[in-house]
């Protein structure tokens, strides 16, 4: 087998290398990497044991809000869902809640609807990994977020006929429909009872002080 | 300073030229510069302000991956046929030196392509080389060494330089 001259194939190598890569390449624009790295950011949170305390959605666009135990700043990151998400609550019935609960760290997991504003509804139910389900039952997936399940801290179930509004101390409030439940999920929202439940005109239905221990308290039942 | 934006605007398609020649196909280019500035992104300002070098900062997390993926996966192809859209029967012009550089690079370990990619496509002294390779200065001679001895020997490129008439 022959061999080529060191100085020859460096030169050719000079030349070759500059002439040879394919001149429509594609790389990604700023957007992208950004998101990614939020993404990054993000499981990073939930891999040291973060919380996911929010989803955030423009459009198709779902943004997921992630805590850490030891950062109380929250990190913000893309996630993506695989349909438009649909939330039984209308658009300005949730302006309407956000504007009430005046919270920017929600006490439950909530969905954040938006589309040049931030809008606010509570999810009720325990949500399956990678799924969780919105005010409606409408599923939304999270399909590149891990999204574990959350621990339960206490829950709150409607167990009247119409639908109830759970208040916190700190004066944000959260929807529970007949036969739904809200779930405390945090220490930070543990720390805002006593909560106060009453009927969708105003009519008081109890109060709760007990520390979160895991339980349920069932609204409109007095045992 | 330059937004982030600014940046991979003017700076994007020269990172995704090196990736090529570092890995050989357009996907694993595309990846291994967006992993790299997916890393790299939440220091861009710091960096930038501190001492505009966020361009030699991706291009070390991007060596530095390229070695991680190819410790992970032993590369298999060693041209691209998604890059070379005219028929491969066709040895003349760009596409045959594109198959005859990408079979040679192929022959080579990771650290001697890295140095050969920085030596030949990026123009970087050897000092300069090691220093983004984050290694000494001798490596580098002993990896650049290496690596011209190996492809002294590709048959393809051989017939390719004395085809052409540099010799």
């Amino acid at each position: 087998m022959t061999s080529t001259d060191p100085a020859e194939l460096e030169h050719w190598l000079e030349q070759a290398m500059h002439t040879a890569v394919p001149s429509d390449l594609a790389f990604p624009d700023a957007r992208t990497i950004e998101g990614a790295w939020r993404r990054r950011r993000a499981r990073r949170r939930m891999a040291a044991g973060g919380t996911v305390l929010a989803l955030a959605v423009t459009g198709t666009a779902v943004t997921a809000v992630v805590t850490q135990p030891d950062d109380p700043a929250p990190v913000v990151a893309p996630a993506k869902v695989e349909a438009p998400v649909l939330l039984g609550l209308d658009l300005a019935t949730a302006r309407e809640h956000l504007r009430d609960s005046g919270v920017t760290t929600p006490p439950a997991i909530t969905i954040l609807l938006g589309d040049e504003s931030s809008d606010l509804v509570v999810l009720e139910q325990d949500p399956a990994p990678g799924v969780v389900v919105g005010s409606a039952g409408v599923a939304l997936r999270v399909a590149d977020l891990e999204v574990g399940p959350l621990p339960t801290r206490m829950i709150v179930a409607n167990g009247t006929d119409g639908e109830i509004w759970v208040q916190f101390v700190n004066g944000s409030r959260a929807r529970v429909d007949p036969g739904r439940t809200l779930r405390l999920s945090s220490d930070e929202s543990c720390s805002l009872l006593p909560l106060v439940a009453s009927a969708a005109d105003g009519t008081a239905l109890g109060s709760y002080d007990q520390p979160c221990a895991g339980q349920t308290w069932v609204v409109g039942r007095d045992d | 300073m330059a937004t982030f934006e600014e940046f991979l605007a003017s700076r994007g398609p020269a990172l995704v030229r090196t990736a090529w020649m570092l890995t050989g196909n357009r996907e694993d280019a595309e990846d291994l510069v967006q992993t790299a500035l997916v890393k790299c992104y939440g220091r861009y300002d710091t960096i930038q302000a501190e001492s505009g070098k966020f361009e030699a900062y991706v291009k070390r997390a991007m060596f530095n991956a390229n070695a991680s993926r190819w410790r992970r996966h032993v590369p298999t192809v060693s041209s691209d046929e998604s890059s070379l859209p005219e028929a491969v029967s066709d040895r003349t012009g760009e596409l045959t030196t594109r198959v005859a550089l990408l079979e040679a690079l192929a022959d080579l370990s990771v650290r001697q392509r890295q140095v050969v990619v920085l030596r030949f496509y990026e123009d970087l002294s050897v000092e300069e080389s090691a220093k983004l390779m984050g290694c000494s200065v001798g490596s580098v001679k002993a990896h650049l060494h290496r690596a011209v001895a190996t492809l002294r020997r590709t048959s393809l490129l051989t017939e390719l330089i004395e085809e052409r008439g540099i010799r």
